[in-house]
């Protein structure tokens, strides 16, 4: 198990090795996104707990979260639009369309376990709209780390 | 599409990263490439025709022509 975590942690490493400074930084800049959407959902939550408070607030926390969420479609053009290799470019939309397909399915299924169990499923907006976001990210590295398998 | 790719390559005792390198691809392209799973834009196949000096005829084969 312990020489399984190793390989795997080297694998990481060199995969990691691998990456161009362009790809470096666009994962390193949803990483730091993701988190800022983790902390707003956070704060949505605690706001949500201990009351409402104003209208505006309310207003704005339910808007807070399209500012990463803008900032990583932006930085995914970005990136798209900066590789220069033609075949990488190809296989990052492919799993970005994989990703989406996986994310809406996910979405389904939760709103059906939502509609069916209430009461066991009464997660806040805020919480469901970063357990999309992680889907659709943790689905997009899948998708490449598969793709990149096949053409190794 | 069909390609010579790996006899090209192999004629100048290129590995695969070492194509890649020339091309600025990445390795897992030139695979690609090679095993005709993925057929190069223009710009590329001319690169690669550059590189190993020869016409982009000569690399590529349509297989639907007979």
């Amino acid at each position: 198990m312990k020489n399984r975590m190793h390989i795997l942690r080297d694998r990481l490493r060199n995969g990691l090795k691998q990456l161009s400074t362009l790809q470096r930084g666009t994962i390193n800049r949803i990483f730091a996104n993701m988190m800022l959407m983790a902390l707003i959902s956070a704060a949505s939550h605690f706001r949500s707990e201990y009351g409402y408070g104003a209208k505006t607030l309310v207003f704005l926390f339910a808007l807070l979260p399209a500012i990463p969420m803008f900032a990583i479609i932006w930085l995914l053009g970005r990136y798209l639009a900066g590789e220069s290799d033609e075949f990488v470019r190809m296989m990052v939309v492919k799993s970005l369309l994989w990703a989406a397909a996986v994310t809406v399915a996910g979405d389904m299924i939760q709103s059906a376990l939502v509609a069916l169990s209430s009461e066991f499923w009464s997660l806040d907006q805020g919480f469901l709209t970063i357990m999309n976001f992680d889907l659709f990210f943790i689905a997009s590295v899948f998708s490449v780390a598969i793709q990149l398998r096949r053409y190794r | 599409m069909k390609n010579r790719l790996r006899v090209l390559r192999a004629e100048r005792n290129w590995s695969q990263a070492d194509l890649a390198e020339r091309l600025e691809v990445s390795r897992q392209s030139v695979n690609a490439i090679e095993t005709g799973k993925y057929d190069p834009s223009l710009p590329l196949a001319f690169r690669l025709a550059r590189l190993f000096e020869t016409s982009i005829e000569q690399i590529f084969a349509d297989e639907t022509q007979g």
